[in-house]
Formats: C-alpha cells, sequence, structure tokens
C-alpha cells in the first residue's frame, strides 16, 4: 500500500514536472520568436524608419487638416496623439503598432471626408496636399507588406499549434498587424 | 543606503539612454544651389532670376541669399528647421537663409554671424513684415519674393557699401531704371526747393529776419534815403516806404 502510494506521488510528480517544463518551454520558445519578429521594430530598423516617416506625414496631415476641422473634431485629436506618440521615440513595440493603425484609419477616413468639405474644395492647395498625405498614409510599402506577412505567419502558427494556444493561455498576445497599406 | 544611490543613478542612466533614442528628426531637402524648391512652388523665371541674383552678389562679394521651399515642417518649430538646415547645408557667416513651409505658412530667416551684423534682426523683420508677408500668406510666393528680395538686397548695398543691381530681375525691366532715376532727380529738386525755402523760413520764424527780406530792406532803404532826381525819387521813396512796411507787418 505504501509503496503504491509513493508510486503514484511519484508518477504524478514526474507528469506534474514534464507539464512545467512544457508549459515553460512554450511561453520561452514562443515570446522569443515574437520577440524576434518584433526586432523589425527596433530603433535602427527599417521599419522603424517607414514608421517615423508615416507618424511625420500624419502630423502634415494634421496641420492641413486642422485648417478645416473644429479644433475638438476626435479624429482630429486621435490623429495627433498618434503621431505625437509615434515621434517621441520612447514607445514599447506593441503601441507602435498600435498608434500607426489609428494612423491608417484616421486617413482612411480623412480621404473621404475631407474632400467634400466646403473650405478643402475651395482651397487648390489643401486638396492637394489632403490626396497627396492620405495617399501616402494608405499605401502599402514592400518592407510593410513583408512585415505584415510575419506577423499574420506567427499569428497563425500561435494559434494554431498546441505549444502556442498554450503559451496564449499563459500569456504570450498575438502580435497587432501592420496597415501600411 | 550605498545601493540605493547605485540604483538611482543607474535608473538616471537608463532614463537618459532612453531619451536620447528619442524624437524623430524630420526629413530634410538636399541643397541645389542658390534655392531649393522642393515645394515646387516657384516658377522657371523666379529660379532664374535668383540664379542671376546670385551670380551678381558673388562678383560683389558680398552676403549671399539662398531660398528653401519645403511642404512641411514634419512637427518640427520652423526657426529649429531653419536653424538645422543651415547647419546641414553647411552655410557660413556670409549666407542668409529663407525659409518658407508652404503648406504651413510658416517662414523663417537664419542668417550667418557677419550677415547678422549687416542686416540685424530686427531690420530683417521689418523687410520681411513690409514685403514678404503679405504676398506669402495670399500663396503669391513669386510676388512675395519678387518683393522682399529687392528691398534686401537695397540694404545689403547700403550696410556692406557694394551695389549689386536687381535691375532686369523679378519683373523689374530697365525701362524702370530711367524712371526711377526721374523719380530721384525730382525728389532731389524737390528737397533742394525745401532747403532753400526752409533757410528764408526758418530764419524768419525764429529772429523776425529771413535772408530775402534783408536784402530788400536794404535795396528799399537805398531808394528811400539814395539821392536822385525829386520827382521819380518821392514817388519811388513813397513806394519803397510802403513795400518796406508791407514786408515787415507780419512781424
Amino acid at each position: 500500500m505504501k509503496n503504491k502510494l509513493s508510486t503514484v506521488a511519484s508518477i504524478l510528480l514526474c507528469i506534474l514536472l514534464a507539464a512545467a517544463a512544457v508549459c515553460i518551454g512554450a511561453v520561452r520558445g514562443w515570446s522569443q520568436e515574437r520577440s524576434e519578429v518584433l526586432s523589425a521594430l527596433e530603433a535602427d530598423g527599417e521599419m522603424y524608419t517607414l514608421l517615423e516617416n508615416r507618424a511625420m506625414d500624419a502630423a502634415n496631415l494634421c496641420v492641413v487638416a486642422a485648417r478645416h476641422l473644429p479644433e475638438d473634431d476626435e479624429q482630429l485629436l486621435n490623429l495627433r496623439a498618434a503621431s505625437s506618440l509615434m515621434l517621441s521615440g520612447n514607445i514599447a513595440p506593441e503601441q507602435l503598432l498600435l498608434a500607426d493603425q489609428t494612423i491608417t484609419d484616421t486617413a482612411i477616413r480623412f480621404a473621404d471626408e475631407l474632400p467634400q468639405l466646403d473650405s478643402v474644395q475651395s482651397s487648390k492647395r489643401d486638396r492637394a496636399y489632403v490626396s497627396m498625405l492620405t495617399g501616402a498614409l494608405q499605401k502599402k510599402t514592400s518592407l510593410s507588406y513583408q512585415y505584415g506577412l510575419a506577423v499574420e505567419d506567427f499569428n497563425l502558427r500561435l494559434r494554431s499549434e498546441l505549444t502556442g494556444r498554450l503559451a496564449m493561455l499563459l500569456g504570450v498576445a498575438p502580435l497587432p498587424g501592420v496597415n501600411a497599406e | 543606503m550605498t545601493n540605493r544611490i547605485i540604483r538611482l543613478i543607474l535608473t538616471a542612466c537608463l532614463l537618459t539612454a532612453l531619451c536620447l533614442t528619442g524624437l524623430a528628426e524630420p526629413r530634410y531637402p538636399a541643397s541645389s544651389g542658390e534655392t531649393t524648391d522642393a515645394a515646387g512652388v516657384l516658377s522657371h523665371t523666379m529660379l532664374e532670376d535668383l540664379r542671376t541674383l546670385d551670380r551678381r552678389m558673388d562678383k560683389e562679394d558680398t552676403l549671399r541669399l539662398k531660398i528653401a521651399t519645403v511642404d512641411f515642417l514634419d512637427a518640427s518649430d520652423v526657426h529649429s528647421y531653419a536653424e538645422t538646415l543651415f547647419d546641414r547645408w553647411d552655410l557660413d557667416k556670409n549666407d542668409i537663409l529663407l525659409l518658407m513651409a508652404v503648406g504651413e505658412d510658416l517662414y523663417a530667416v537664419e542668417a550667418g554671424k557677419d550677415a547678422d551684423k549687416l542686416v540685424p534682426p530686427a531690420m530683417m523683420s521689418k523687410l520681411l513684415a513690409a514685403h514678404f508677408e503679405q504676398p506669402f500668406l495670399q500663396q503669391e510666393y513669386d510676388a512675395a519674393i519678387a518683393a522682399f528680395v529687392p528691398a534686401l538686397v537695397t540694404e545689403i548695398n547700403k550696410a556692406d557699401r557694394v551695389s549689386v543691381n536687381t535691375d532686369g530681375l523679378f519683373g523689374r525691366s530697365g525701362a524702370n531704371m530711367f524712371a526711377d532715376w526721374a523719380v530721384k532727380l525730382q525728389e532731389g529738386a524737390q528737397t533742394l526747393e525745401t532747403a532753400a525755402e526752409s533757410i528764408f523760413t526758418r530764419e524768419d520764424r525764429s529772429t523776425g529776419f529771413s535772408f530775402i527780406k534783408v536784402i530788400l530792406t536794404v535795396i528799399l532803404l537805398m531808394v528811400i534815403f539814395g539821392s536822385g532826381r525829386k520827382k521819380r525819387s518821392l514817388f519811388l521813396r513813397i513806394l519803397s516806404g510802403i513795400t518796406l512796411y508791407k514786408i515787415w507787418k507780419r512781424r
């Protein structure tokens, strides 16, 4: 009886240790892979420069939009906040991607809404600027396309593989996408 | 205690390092000579005129004017942008940089040390306000430069004792040169006239005497008290007396 109990306890302990090892391994492995994908957004990376340029274009679009929209326009405020955050430099990669998403969404809306305003229609200069800037902010570059593919691939594998799902349960989040379109 | 201090120092170093990885740099255009029209708002004629002016200024060995147009400042302040652009383009103490951010309706001037001495910032601001600002804000960029640059060159000519000529440039034809001379001659004549007049009137106001009045008084006194034939002299003497009375009556 005693022997049985100790055997069962030992087996359970082994299973627990194995499970713990699998969990730790899953979290470590997927976290590392996640970091590798995000390393493209590091300060000296090409992707980072691309996002910086987009943030500057967003700031320029704010200048033009502010001439035709009220100061407290929500989309204008969001765009301004997103571009300021991205240009501040000290920002985590995930925040960078979320801010960039805001910029893209706002650019799409502004591309539709701003040219319909009378004040924009009466200014040849601002019509050209709105078209140029919203176009640039919606345009996909090959670099952002490649990054988008890398993100998609990571997220797909994270969700489909067993260890990936386990890692998600233990706190490894999927990556937000880059919509540099 | 020691550990705490060490931790504080490390935190400060980390924060400093994070700050230094810091703010995005705006995009600056590469210099393309005396005028860099990155925004594409200046006409071909204006670019040619600026090129010609640059050659004339180079001949006189005086200050040089650089003009840059950009669409936007990439979230930068216009003065900081101009300052950085001045440094990036390796402009020197004799250079003046006029930056026009046409998409933001902002402009700034950055000048080298010697340029600042010859055309002080206060004078530069005056010239910009008087000649440049209004057409610039109305998006008439050629007109803004055409009004501002000749005025600036006039100031440079005065301050540096050179004679850079802007004739035939910025819409000013050679015929205008003669018109200008005619105006200047007329003004000069008027000035002389006013000066002459003021000599006579100035003395009159301050002492009651004027040059012409003194002369007339002497002549009239000679007529009144001088020798001559009785009849004509009497008539003339009376007339002279009346005239003298009228001259001095205003006192």
